[in-house]
């Protein structure tokens, strides 16, 4: 529902603000979703001076130059101070067709070149009826909202546009008079005014016996003389063309102001014969009826004129029909007809009558008040209980003591059961009243390990120097990794859409999708969930995906190295997540660059991969490069946490010894650490510190530093034996083809390194 | 009375050389100390000569400026202790150290950092786990069982339809809001005295994304269940929430609302901060934003998740981007999912 806050206001006897309004109403059960401030009220209308015409476009600074639209008729001298009304702002269009309710809305440039903004006229600002350009004071700021700039403020068109959401069941407050009606229930100040549609005397004439049928509802007639209808005045037709009812039939035209006004449902009838009419409503036979607002189909009507057809002018009957309950909150059928009838036939009363059917049934709830506020937190007596109850409608009756009885008219579909009498209870109340407490009785909250683990992970990762983004989880069905995927239905959109089964495609999209970073990496890290459908369900799984962003142009080294980053953030979000141990194993996974594929090992199992992908594998254009790793946090944390083992220091002399080995390229370090690590029972620690590659290594070779630590439990080790441990060690990679590699110029420092430090 | 010129020149003299020495003081090392005393406090000194001519002048004149030469040389001493002492201490000398500048503070953000989406979701989780609330992970593939038609939701509701909510294959759905995952955490845990859990997540609805709505947000709900559980407990936790993320300059509106699976219900409007209330695309003009929406759990709802009827169980919704744009004056909730680092990096 549309309201034009000015019209709102003309229901009551102080004016309401926006907020004002928003909060009396939004307290009663209805929303404002939106306001629209058309015209020179709007703050996306602001001065810009124009500027010069360039090939054959205007520009205007607001205070950047922009390109702007400019209005049919004399264009403004360059230089001059103009308004314009930028994309989203509402300009008033009186009188013309084609329009969202009586506004154009300006549009947002579709592409690079079209016009930024309109220049306003003094028509679209709700200023005058001139359309040429309006032009402000020059001292104006560029960029200044006009209605700053307009000093002092135009006494004009100024309303503001409610887009009300009113429950179906809110009947009562259906129209302006009962949203008046719920203000003013809420705000005593604000008693309801009647500027229009007061009932007035009964016009003399020929009599109506109406009768009624339909259960529940009462229904006002009125008979209008013949002859042209009036034209309705501009202020009304402007406002039924900001709400969408606007029509060029004066008939239609005042139906549906009274209807709108008054909440009621409105049929006219034309009556083609002079003298008494016997209509019924709600019967089996039904006549021909005109302009008509939601007429329900339940009440045909019937007319039966009681004297013969003659030539008299044709006369209008109107039908206004509410619920007996709304109805009778101040004769609101009444006043609609009359509404009606000082619209088409001004300074001539209707001959009226007014009827209510059958009393529909009413359904009875027991209301247990001390339990009623108990529920709410809300002290409540049984007397202001009630007060609170008859104001709406409703019937209340005592049954004994704290308890009421409350009978419940039919159009009342939400209150069904007690706890729908409750909510009614505090929606008249409004929130306001009710206390602001906090549960009681505090409940010790359980561990919540895994949720906890997973957190861990990705702040360690974020340790590492990872920016943390969030992806969407439902991606194009065009996107990379679609292969057997969740497929959504397409629901309206013309792209099919799958649930992600990777994070990584999301990830090279935000890599690809930032600016100005151009030949620099970028390291960014996710946890969130996919749908590996082939896993028999569709249960998602958590995830953490790790990606460093090579731009183009960075070579092999910047590659490993960023691998060595991202497998680092990883055995750190590991650890953090309690899996103190996480191995790798060289293994080939589609998508990844052959022979840069690892499998991470945690308890055995496989709990995620990490290797090299082209930007292309991932749906990114250009030639981006990703070391990215995925892990399933479901396999990572599916044991419990183990806190890491500390081991102490060897409290007797150790001997370090780092020894430079020339590995295979096809012998991956995984093994290389392994293999130190199952080596003689002195070598307490073993580890690579170092990977290098040059020219001078025999091809096919990489050199690698170990850190090798050899100690005893109970007495300093000798450099003898620690050599010959490592010695030990470093045999047992022969049959790998790893050898120690001593370049020839570094001969005389092999035996240094042979002896290790001692520490 | 003015003084004379020659008390003016003598004084004006004294201040000269005061300043002379301690200059030199503060740039002198520690093992030249002494050549200082020499220069600046000894017999030849500047002050020694200027202590001397005081003797010349007029006889009214000589007790002020005496007393303006022998202030001088005391501070000067002063200032020379000061200086041995940090000597001793081992602080170099001020020509011994390195120059900087402590003032230039570079404005580089830290390499990674958090979302700023995770970073609310842990920060409102750890305010309800201190009211006892205890986190429950929840799909976000659901059924339509539970994201509609168990929560009372009509089958010819709008929300239902395939233009608003993400369906897939074999009737799952993804959750349009935490209510659905709430009930199936309740249908998990067995009716107690007392519970109180929050689930968090995204949420998925299948909307055209603009400043207000985007097709991916993050809601986080907090459950309280127990007998004495009561609507003024929703009241208090919304606005202590708003309270405590937000701070106290927000007012927090609470209004009526009926949703189908709560009775009765309520939505939490706060004041639209990046507009300061004049309207935008955020708070579609009305100068407010829903952040909340909860109520107390309907019978239908608790009867489904086999839970008793008169159960009072008070649910609170969060919508976390939403909290977020007010907080950070942003007037467009889509900016949260653009993953822009120049943005993110703000957040930190």
């Amino acid at each position: 529902m549309r309201v034009p806050l000015s019209w709102l206001n003309e229901f009551l006897s102080k004016p309401v603000t926006v907020r004002e309004a928003d909060d009396l109403l939004g307290t009663a059960g209805m929303a404002i979703t939106r306001v629209d401030v058309p015209g020179w009220r709007s703050p996306r209308i602001v001065a810009g001076r124009l500027g010069e015409e360039r090939d054959g476009t205007t520009f205007a600074a607001l205070p950047a130059p922009e390109p702007v639209r400019l209005p049919a008729g004399a264009r403004p001298a360059p230089g001059s101070m103009v308004a314009v009304a930028l994309p989203g702002a509402r300009l008033y269009a009186p009188g013309s067709a084609g329009t969202a309710h009586g506004l154009d809305i300006v549009p947002a440039p579709a592409r690079d070149g079209d016009p930024v903004g309109l220049v306003c006229t003094p028509a679209g600002l709700g200023l005058g009826p001139s359309g040429t350009a309006i032009v402000l004071p020059p001292a104006t700021a560029p960029g200044t909202p006009v209605a700053a700039a307009l000093d002092p403020a135009p006494a004009s068109v100024a309303d503001d546009i409610l887009h009300l959401t009113v429950p179906t069941e809110l009947a009562d407050c259906d129209g302006l008079w009962g949203l008046a009606g719920e203000i003013a229930q809420r705000d005593r100040d604000r008693h309801r005014v009647t500027p229009h549609g007061e009932p007035g005397p009964h016009g003399d004439g020929d009599t109506i016996r109406l009768s009624v049928d339909g259960c529940g509802w009462t229904v006002c007639a009125a008979i209008l003389p013949g002859g042209a209808a009036e034209r309705m005045p501009d202020l009304l037709r402007d406002r039924l063309r900001l709400t969408g009812l606007d029509d060029d039939d004066p008939v239609t035209g005042a139906v549906r102001v009274a209807a709108y006004e008054f909440g009621v449902r409105l049929v006219t009838v034309e009556l083609s014969a002079a003298g008494p009419v016997d209509v019924t409503v709600g019967g089996d036979q039904a006549v021909r009826t005109g302009p008509a607002v939601r007429w329900p189909a339940e009440l045909a009507v019937h007319v039966a004129a009681r004297t013969p057809e003659n030539t008299a002018p044709p006369r209008l009957l109107v039908l206004a029909a509410a619920r007996t309950e709304v109805s009778a909150d101040g004769d609101r059928c009444d006043r609609a007809v009359h509404r009606v009838a000082a619209l088409l036939a001004p300074g001539r009363p209707p001959v009226r009558a007014t009827t209510e059917g059958p009393a529909a049934p009413r359904h009875e709830i027991l209301v247990d008040v001390a339990d009623t506020g108990s529920r709410l937190g809300l002290p409540l007596s049984t007397d202001e209980c009630a007060r609170l109850l008859t104001g709406r409608g409703l019937t209340v009756r005592a049954a004994g003591p704290n308890r009421l009885v409350v009978a419940i008219p039919a159009h009342r579909t939400d209150l069904r059961t007690r706890p729908d009498l409750i909510a009614e209870i505090v929606r008249l109340t409004g929130y306001r009243a009710l206390p602001g407490t906090v549960p009681g009785d505090p409940v010790p909250p359980p561990r919540d390990d895994r949720s906890a683990r997973s957190r861990a992970a990705r702040d360690a990762a974020v340790a590492h120097g990872f920016q943390e983004v969030v992806t969407p989880m439902v991606i194009d069905a065009d996107a990379p990794v679609r292969t057997s995927a969740l497929h959504l239905h397409r629901g309206g959109s013309r792209t099919g859409r799958i649930v992600r089964r990777s994070l990584l495609p999301g990830l090279a999209a935000v890599a690809a999708a930032q600016t100005g970073r151009r030949g620099r990496h970028l390291d960014l890290v996710e946890t969130g969930a996919v749908v590996l459908p082939e896993a028999g369900d569709h249960r998602e799984r958590p995830q953490l995906a790790v990606v460093r962003a090579l731009p183009e142009g960075s070579g092999p080294d910047a590659a490993e190295t960023a691998l060595h980053q991202v497998g680092a953030a990883v055995r750190s979000a590991a650890r953090a997540a309690g899996v103190p141990v996480l191995t790798v194993r060289a293994a080939e996974r589609a998508l990844y660059r052959p022979g840069t594929a690892v499998e991470f090992v945690a308890a055995g199992r496989c709990a995620g991969w990490m290797g090299l992908l082209a930007g292309s594998a991932l749906g990114v254009p250009g030639t981006w490069t990703f070391a990215a790793a995925e892990v399933d946090l479901v396999a990572l944390l599916a044991d419990p946490a183990v806190h890491r083992r500390l081991v102490a220091p060897p409290a007797q002399r150790t001997i370090e010894t780092d020894v430079n080995l020339l590995v295979p390229d096809e012998v991956p370090a995984a093994e290389l650490a392994g293999l130190l690590r199952a080596g003689p029972a002195a070598l307490r620690r073993a580890g690579i510190v170092d990977v290098y590659r040059d020219a001078r290594l025999p091809d096919g070779h990489r050199r690698v530093t170990v850190r090798l630590e050899v100690a005893s439990d109970w007495r300093p080790v000798t450099r003898q034996e620690a050599a010959a441990a490592c010695d030990e060690a470093i045999s047992a990679m022969t049959e790998l083809g790893v050898r120690r590699w001593t370049p020839p110029q570094e001969q005389s420092t092999q035996d240094n390194n042979r002896n290790g430090v001692i520490r | 009375m003015p003084a004379s010129p020659e008390v003016a020149t003598t004084l004006e003299a004294v201040r000269s050389a005061y300043r002379s020495a301690l200059g030199a003081l503060r740039d002198c090392p520690g093992p030249e100390l002494t050549g200082w005393h020499r220069d600046h406090l000894g017999r030849r000194s500047a002050l020694a000569a200027l202590r001397s001519r005081v003797g010349a002048l007029p006889a009214e004149d000589r007790a002020a400026a005496g007393r303006a030469v022998r202030q001088a040389a005391d501070d000067l001493a002063t200032a020379l202790a000061d200086r041995r002492e940090q000597t001793a201490a081992g602080d170099p000398a001020p020509a011994d150290r390195v120059r900087l500048d402590p003032t230039h503070i570079p404005d580089t953000p830290p390499p990674g950092g958090r979302h700023p989406v995770s970073l609310i979701l842990d920060e409102a989780a750890a305010h309800f786990a201190a009211l006892g609330f205890v986190f429950r992970d929840a799909p976000q593939i659901e059924d339509e069982a539970h994201c509609f038609d168990l929560l009372g939701v009509p089958a010819d509701h709008p929300t239902r339809s395939p233009a608003h909510t993400f369906y897939a294959e074999g009737a799952a759905v993804l959750r349009s809001h935490t209510t659905a995952s709430v009930l199936r955490v309740l249908r998990t845990e067995p009716a107690g005295p007392a519970s109180r859990f929050v689930v968090a997540g995204p949420c998925h609805r299948n909307n055209v994304p603009n400043a207000r709505f985007v097709h991916q947000f993050h809601q986080l709900e907090a459950v309280a269940a127990g007998p004495s559980v009561r609507m003024s407990d929703i009241k208090g936790l919304a606005t202590g929430f708003v309270d405590a993320v937000l701070g106290d300059g927000f007012d927090p509106r609470l209004r009526f609302r009926r949703f189908p699976y709560v009775s009765p219900g309520l939505a939490v409007d706060v004041e639209c901060a990046p507009c300061g209330a004049e309207g935008c695309g955020l708070c579609q003009g009305s100068g407010r934003l829903e952040i909340m929406s909860g109520g107390l759990l309907a019978a239908g709802v608790l009867r489904a998740a086999g839970w008793p009827e008169d159960l009072p169980v008070a649910a609170l919704a969060i919508s976390l981007e939403r909290l977020l744009a007010v907080r950070h004056g942003l007037g467009d909730i889509r900016h949260f999912l653009r993953n822009d680092l120049r943005l993110l990096a703000q957040a930190r």
